[in-house]
């Protein structure tokens, strides 16, 4: 445990960088992130598709695809450097300190156990409980996602459960072994919307009964308006924008967070509805990650672009406390 | 929708049949009107046309065809379900390793199996009936030595697919140990695939152990198998056309009934396999 930090902040990562390797090039996924997450708070991650989200995720599991590599970094959990420790080490956290819920939560179950077994096997795995008491703990915690009659539920097969169900068994299997850190990547996109409020309305009672620390990964700013107490902009594998949830909103700095803000349709308190803006700019491709300029990434579709934002990399620039942007222009677009 | 109508109809007939034969081979013992080796050397019992006596005749012994082929049918199917049972056990495992741990190990496992391929089966078998001889239970072995690679090719296919599942991925990220995964995960879910590829493999052995009974290299006379009767009938064929006739027939229906039931599985795990994507 390093004293210096502060006690509630349960994940602390510093400038993590993720490349995936191919014979001729090298994509950077994640470049040069750095966030921390705290106890009991939502840290929500959002950027379009492909912006390196997910890969973000798997890097804090260390369980990237063969041709992904941890270049760079530290993930502190705790004060205990993820990115240097064994895979063994690796194994006994994972689902017991860290929890995942995937992306396509639909199809993470195993199709051939029943779900109660999924979930004991997890007890009996971490805690080396018995039968029994594996059990009776999986009954509690499909009690605690408001599935109904446990009992039942609880010998069914994943194909005999309804999305919403199996959405709140991927919920379960991510929590049971009481996890301190919550990743959630993408936790309501594979179902209804009719769905996604009871499943977010779920998580974050669980968040505050567990005290869970949350890493929310969406590219819904609705989602994300309802659940994060933080948020990070990423672009381009880097983080642009990162602040509290409020300042974020209603204070955007970076063009791009504006530009996302702009094409989502909301209702703010005194704004009323506002109309849906497509989003503007000349260029509408998503960056090639093989072949970033030299500056910013986000230049080429930037409206308030500079001649000197193709050259030269901006850093992270603190313009209120807690709140930092990766923009040269940052100073005046406040 | 009228295809997978016929293709059940198709597992239906093929099982029914299937059924029947492992009956009548079970309760051999009760149903066979006579000893299958009991002789009847004199003339008029020698050779017989099929008659109400004997209903598919008798051999150049004299020997009662409908008793020996029944009895045949024990070693017969017997032998090939044996034969299936290692050869499964040994494909599966073997594939699925390769297929499991991937990467070099893979390429070098699966070269072996290529170089299996390469062998000429019956020259295969002749040899290892040769060196180790022809009883049962080293029968068994040899022709499940030529009859496990397809089925190590098939189960490492699928589980190269299945180790990049969603659930896959899941329960490595609730912590489970790799061995774990691979029993519980990966490997229950190829049985649709090892099985449609079991039943088409029984088939082949059947044909296989005729084959070689049939050359002399398998189960030697007196035993009665599909493939020895044939054998006996073989120098009898234009005047006695039964001998070899009948037990070509039980060579047909099991076969046909295994090969309807293998393809009716292969194309219902197929439509399995596009419904989920």
């Amino acid at each position: 445990m390093q004293k210096q930090s502060d006690k509630s902040e349960i994940l602390h990562v510093s400038r993590l960088s993720v490349h995936y390797h191919d014979q001729k090039s090298v994509v950077r996924a994640v470049d040069d992130v750095s966030f921390s997450v705290k106890k009991g708070q939502t840290l929500a991650v959002v950027g379009e598709s492909g912006c390196g989200k997910s890969t973000l995720a798997l890097s804090l599991f260390r369980l990237l695809p063969p041709a992904g590599q941890l270049v760079s970094g530290q993930i502190l959990l705790h004060g205990q450097d993820l990115a240097t420790k064994s895979e063994k080490y690796m194994q006994a956290i994972r689902g017991k300190e860290i929890g995942l819920i995937l992306q396509d939560a639909l199809s993470a179950l195993n199709p051939v156990l029943r779900i109660g077994t999924q979930i004991a096997e997890l007890y009996q795995h971490h805690f080396r409980d018995d039968r029994r008491n594996a059990k009776r703990k999986a009954l509690d915690m499909l009690a605690k996602v408001s599935l109904p009659n446990v009992e039942r539920t609880y010998t069914l097969y994943p194909h005999q459960l309804s999305g919403g169900q199996r959405q709140r068994v991927a919920i379960a299997l991510a929590l049971a072994c009481k996890p301190k850190l919550l990743v959630a990547d993408e936790p309501t996109t594979a179902l209804d919307v009719s769905l996604q409020n009871g499943i977010l309305a779920l998580l974050s009672n669980l968040q505050q009964e567990m005290g869970l620390a949350v890493l929310l990964i969406s590219h819904d700013l609705g989602v994300v308006a309802q659940m994060a107490d933080q948020i990070a902009v990423m672009y381009a594998g880097r983080i642009v924008e990162q602040g509290p949830s409020a300042d974020v909103f209603q204070l955007p700095v970076h063009p791009y967070t504006k530009m996302l803000l702009e094409a989502m349709p909301r209702m703010l308190p005194g704004q009323g509805f506002k109309k849906t803006y497509r989003i503007s700019g000349q260029n509408h491709e998503v960056p090639d990650l093989r072949n970033l300029p030299a500056g910013c990434a986000f230049a080429p579709r930037c409206p308030l672009r500079l001649p000197a934002c193709s050259d030269i990399l901006p850093t992270e620039t603190a313009i209120r406390s807690n709140h930092i942007v990766r923009c040269l222009q940052s100073g005046q677009n406040q | 929708m009228r295809n997978e109508r016929v293709m059940q109809i198709r597992v239906k007939v093929g099982s029914a049949l299937l059924g029947l034969l492992f009956v009548l081979s079970a309760t051999v013992s009760w149903i066979a009107p006579q000893d299958p080796d009991r002789q009847h050397l004199e003339t008029s019992g020698r050779l017989q046309a099929p008659s109400v006596s004997h209903p598919f005749g008798t051999d150049q012994l004299g020997r009662d065809v409908l008793s020996r082929v029944l009895h045949g049918s024990r070693i017969s199917l017997g032998l090939a379900l044996i034969t299936m049972l290692l050869a499964v056990i040994l494909g599966t495992s073997y594939g699925a390793l390769s297929g499991y741990v991937g990467g070099a190990t893979d390429r070098i496992l699966m070269r072996f199996v290529d170089l299996f391929l390469t062998f000429p089966l019956i020259f295969f078998v002749a040899t290892c009936i040769a060196l180790f001889g022809n009883q049962l239970s080293i029968m068994a072995i040899i022709l499940a030595l030529t009859a496990w690679m397809d089925i190590a090719r098939l189960v490492r296919g699928d589980v190269l697919v299945l180790k990049r599942e969603n659930f896959v991925l899941r329960a490595r990220t609730s912590g489970l140990p790799v061995w774990r995964i691979f029993l519980r995960y990966v490997l229950p879910a190829t049985l649709p695939t090892v099985t449609a590829a079991a039943v088409l493999r029984m088939a082949d052995l059947i044909l296989i152990e005729s084959a070689m009974s049939f050359l002399g290299l398998g189960v030697q006379p007196p035993t009665a198998t599909w493939g020895t009767i044939l054998k006996d009938g073989r120098h009898f064929l234009s005047d006695a056309w039964w001998l070899a006739f009948f037990p070509g027939v039980a060579i047909l229906l099991a076969c046909l009934s295994l090969y309807l039931i293998g393809e009716g599985f292969q194309k219902h795990t197929a439509k399995q396999i596009q419904s989920v994507r």
